[in-house]
């Protein structure tokens, strides 16, 4: 049974004239929390990401799965992870802070947050949507039943006529009236070959049914039914499908939530006991380096791509290549020059700079950028 | 093949010792400054970066440097010599420098790329195993100034070569950081048909002064290839290649 994710679609929230002011959207309330899981930084709501990358130019990486494209990982949807370096930056300057998630769920659900009678409320609903989306699925598959038969007829007609054209057949082809159109899910299908008529059908057939068009549809159903095996013994029109109000308890399908708020209260409650406050998020050495780039306006991506540790764009990334290529160091610490050497090639043959830098003293950055001379 | 010390300021009399490599030679012939603190093999790394600057790649006006430019009053030493010289062709253009040279190449109707007059430039010597530290980068470039004078530093003396012009066969001065002061020769000649950027009372290029410092790190491998990079002292885009 495929677990069906439902998400609740929001409208988009209302374009602000003030396209060049920095206040945050509307639809996001300052602080926003950022969801720890794992020692992972995630972010779940589509407000909030577009928010953090527009006044805060903060990218991160998507990593859910896109349900319309699930066999590939080119493009990917929320949620957001945040690099550590992404999180502590935004804590600091108290845009965001810290949830940590399982903690915050066990609390919510289990402790004190809902009574046996809000629980039983929750799962009910749950199980009416896994009941609609049960009967939604159904339906589909009925209907695309029915388009494969009338096309598997089409084509069996079709072959039909040509042998009896071939063969001198004298039997006249009307149009296809004769095929009531509530059998068939789209009327469509028949245009094509409107003057192929069922009699046709009936007359060199094998499976001749001379029947009405109930017992066409369903006696071909049963047939296939009976050479697949399928799992429906009792052949059921889509019509009747649509009116089926109770729908048996192997067709429920499980719904898993992708929000939390319906059951919890988007707002904590006041009265609960606050969850611990999280120490800072631990950062590398080259945190400093992050930061003073990240005060200079540029978006930074991780940088595993090039082998570096940053990826440097002058604006959004989604409008630019980047500009450089990224280390952190420390002030004292010793590298390679053959690293320098590799990284300043490295770069210079993708077009980029490479860029290493570190804290000279507390709270002074100070980066240096290599890049081949040409000689 | 006596190996005496060259006497401080007359022309070569090193005998030439032909069993030395061209190389060689010059290292022997180019002794350091009493009063220069570096070791002997930074002098000869140095030595062998300002030789393969010079006939390899035509470099000219190649002066070796022991002491901070004058300029920096707060730098007390250099860690290592540096070099100073002129690179036959412009090396570096900032892309910002690139689009005004060219947005005033269409003012005035021209077409093409105009003669761009070559700057002098730093050179750092190292070797390829060596291991840096930011500090020590952070030294380096505090000790010098954007620009490199043009009468700081001693020049190289090279016997047997054929000499280019404006690299007269002179010795090293005795203090790196002195005026020229014994130098015979009033100046270096110009070069026909350019025009020094920091040279005759020129004002030094707004995109020298006003961009971050640079120099060039030239790394000697074991090989004795020597390839250079441009450190630039802050943050620099990339330039267009």
């Amino acid at each position: 049974m495929p677990n069906v994710l439902f998400s609740t679609i929001r409208r988009p929230p209302p374009k602000s004239d003030d396209m060049s002011g920095s206040k945050p959207s509307s639809a996001v309330s300052a602080p926003v929390p950022i969801y720890l899981v794992a020692h992972r930084y995630m972010l779940y709501d589509i407000d909030t990401v577009l928010a953090l990358r527009r006044d805060h130019h903060i990218i991160g990486t998507l990593i859910g799965t896109l349900p319309q494209s699930p066999q590939q990982n080119v493009f990917c949807g929320l949620p957001l992870e945040l690099m550590p370096e992404e999180a502590r930056l935004l804590v600091e300057e108290g845009v965001a802070y810290v949830v940590d998630d399982v903690q915050a769920h066990k609390q919510g659900f289990l402790d004190r947050g809902l009574s046996g009678e809000e629980r039983k409320m929750y799962v009910n609903a749950l199980q009416r949507q896994g009941a609609d989306a049960g009967r939604v699925t159904r339906i589909r598959a009925a209907e695309r039943k029915e388009r494969g038969l009338a096309q598997q007829r089409q084509k069996q007609a079709r072959k039909d006529l040509n042998k009896s054209t071939i063969e001198g057949a004298d039997t006249q082809t009307e149009d296809g009236d004769e095929i009531p159109s509530n059998t068939l899910a789209d009327p469509t299908c028949t245009t094509e070959t409107g003057s192929v008529s069922t009699e046709t059908d009936k007359t060199v057939n094998e499976e001749d049914d001379a029947q009405g068009h109930d017992s066409l549809f369903t006696s071909r159903e049963d047939s296939i039914s009976a050479r697949e095996g399928s799992r429906s013994a009792t052949p059921v029109s889509v019509r009747s499908l649509r009116h089926k109000l109770t729908v048996p308890d192997d067709e429920i399908q499980p719904i898993t939530p992708t929000t939390s708020y319906p059951p919890l209260p988007q707002h904590p409650n006041k009265d609960a006991p606050p969850l611990p406050t999280l120490p800072l998020p631990t950062v590398p050495t080259s945190y400093p380096l992050f930061k003073f780039l990240h005060s200079r306006g540029y978006f930074l991506a991780p940088g595993l791509r090039f082998g570096c540790q940053y990826m440097a764009y002058p604006g959004d990334p989604l409008r630019y290549h980047s500009h450089f290529l990224c280390n952190g160091l420390d002030w004292d610490q010793d590298f390679d020059l053959m690293e320098l050497v590799g990284g300043g090639r490295l770069g210079t043959g993708v077009k980029k700079g490479f860029l290493i830098g570190g804290e000279e003293q507390e709270g002074k950055p100070r980066a240096f950028c290599v890049e081949w001379s040409g000689m | 093949m006596s190996t005496s010390t060259t006497p401080r300021n007359s022309s070569s009399s090193t005998p030439e010792d032909p069993t030395l490599s061209g190389l060689h030679q010059f290292i022997q012939d180019n002794r350091p400054p009493r009063d220069a603190t570096h070791e002997a093999h930074a002098h000869k790394l140095a030595l062998q970066v300002a030789h393969n600057l010079r006939f390899q790649h035509g470099w000219t006006e190649i002066r070796l440097h022991y002491h901070p430019s004058r300029q920096q009053a707060t730098a007390h030493s250099l860690p290592r010599p540096v070099i100073s010289g002129l690179p036959p062709q412009r090396l570096y253009m900032h892309s910002d420098e690139q689009i005004e040279v060219l947005q005033r190449q269409r003012e005035q109707g021209k077409a093409g790329w105009p003669e761009v007059a070559p700057e002098r430039e730093w050179v750092v010597p190292s070797q390829l195993q060596e291991s840096w530290t930011l500090r020590r980068f952070g030294e380096v470039f505090d000790a010098l100034s954007a620009v490199p004078a043009e009468k700081e530093g001693g020049r190289l003396h090279c016997a047997n070569a054929i000499q280019l012009d404006g690299d007269e066969g002179l010795e090293i001065t005795g203090n790196g950081s002195g005026s020229g002061a014994g130098s015979p020769s009033n100046g270096t000649p110009e070069r026909e048909g350019t025009v020094t950027s920091n040279g005759n009372g020129h004002a030094p290029n707004k995109w020298r002064t006003g961009q971050p410092k640079r120099v060039l790190l030239a790394t000697l491998d074991d090989d004795s290839t020597v390839v250079y990079y441009i450190v630039h002292d802050g943050i620099v885009k990339p330039r267009q290649n």
